[in-house]
């Protein structure tokens, strides 16, 4: 897992996003934040638990997850457990943003393949420069 | 993980009030500052032809190494701003009542998982998904509850928390890594 660095101006391909968090406000401010970084962005899905992310998994393209952890339904963690080991979502980034920045989760993301760990409230910028490295990385 | 304590009080206001401070400016572009009790009243009790407003509380149970709620209570017409800077409303007239209930509980998840984050930084945490209620700020009986008076843009706000943080097992652990 890495700390987001800073923009590189290589040219990627569109990123398709899936945002999962319960609040449709933090939503809103995840998708704004990624459109502020002017980097090419695909689809954006939403959904609302881990659940909901699942469903939209099984059914689209996804090159990267945001998830958040607390929700009720699924989790983020139990929603990375499920996905974790499947061949269809191997490449698929993973990023956790989250007010649980302690370190015991940052280990189980760890566990997880999750490449970024996002902590809330975190500056738009933090958005650009995650996508940034993820285009790039592609 | 979770360890049975008898409910503490916050034994560092700094922390929440740094907590909050995060929060304020890194999400919404405001400024937090510590405040009096009296000031916070004195705009609870205001009536409405006065200068008074309606208000909002959210509150949010967090479990893990240790148990307890925080409680955010905020006036309206402050929830309304931060809510705007958040989500880049162009007014706070515009937000919807939906969209304001989710940013306040929202807003009372961040105070609270930094605040957390902070005072145990190596010890996940769970949070449930917060309750908001609209309506005149309501008292605190509870006697382990600790109420903190702040300041947000120079808005009065109250923060409740009961249970709390213990001290680390040990400072070894903290300093481990």
């Amino acid at each position: 897992m890495t700390e987001p660095s800073s923009v590189n101006a290589e040219t990627p391909t569109a990123l398709n996003i899936l945002i999962v968090d319960d609040s449709a406000m933090m939503r809103t401010m995840i998708k704004r934040a990624a459109g502020l970084t002017g980097l090419p962005i695909g689809q954006i899905f939403e959904a609302a638990d881990g659940q909901q992310a699942l469903a939209v998994l099984k059914q689209q393209h996804v090159d990267a997850l945001f998830t958040d952890i607390n929700m009720p339904v699924m989790t983020g963690i139990e929603l990375l457990q499920q996905i974790a080991g499947h061949e269809r979502w191997q490449h698929m980034v993973r990023v956790i943003i989250s007010t649980d920045g302690s370190v015991a989760r940052r280990d189980e993301a760890d566990r997880l393949d999750v490449r970024f760990y996002v902590e809330k409230p975190f500056r738009p910028e933090v958005m650009r420069d995650v996508l940034s490295d993820l285009t790039v990385a592609r | 993980m979770c360890s049975p304590i008898s409910p503490s009080p916050v034994e560092d206001r700094d922390a929440l009030l740094a907590a909050i401070s995060d929060v304020a400016e890194n999400s919404l572009f405001a400024f937090a500052d510590a405040s009096e009790q009296a000031a916070f009243e004195a705009a609870a009790t205001a009536p409405l032809t006065e200068g008074g407003s309606d208000w909002l509380s959210a509150r949010v149970h967090f479990s893990g190494p240790v148990a307890g709620r925080l409680e955010l209570t905020v006036p309206e017409p402050l929830a309304r701003h931060l809510c705007a800077s958040f989500s880049g409303a162009e007014t706070p007239e515009e937000i919807g009542e939906t969209d304001l209930v989710d940013f306040i509980g929202e807003l009372s998840n961040m105070m609270c998982g930094t605040w957390l984050t902070r005072a145990r930084r190596h010890d996940a945490f769970s949070l449930t998904p917060p309750e908001v209620h609209r309506g005149a700020p309501r008292g605190d009986r509870s006697e382990d509850a600790e109420l903190f008076y702040l300041s947000i843009d120079e808005a009065p706000i109250r923060v409740v928390v009961q249970g709390g943080i213990a001290p680390p097992p040990n400072q070894e652990r903290a300093d481990a890594r």
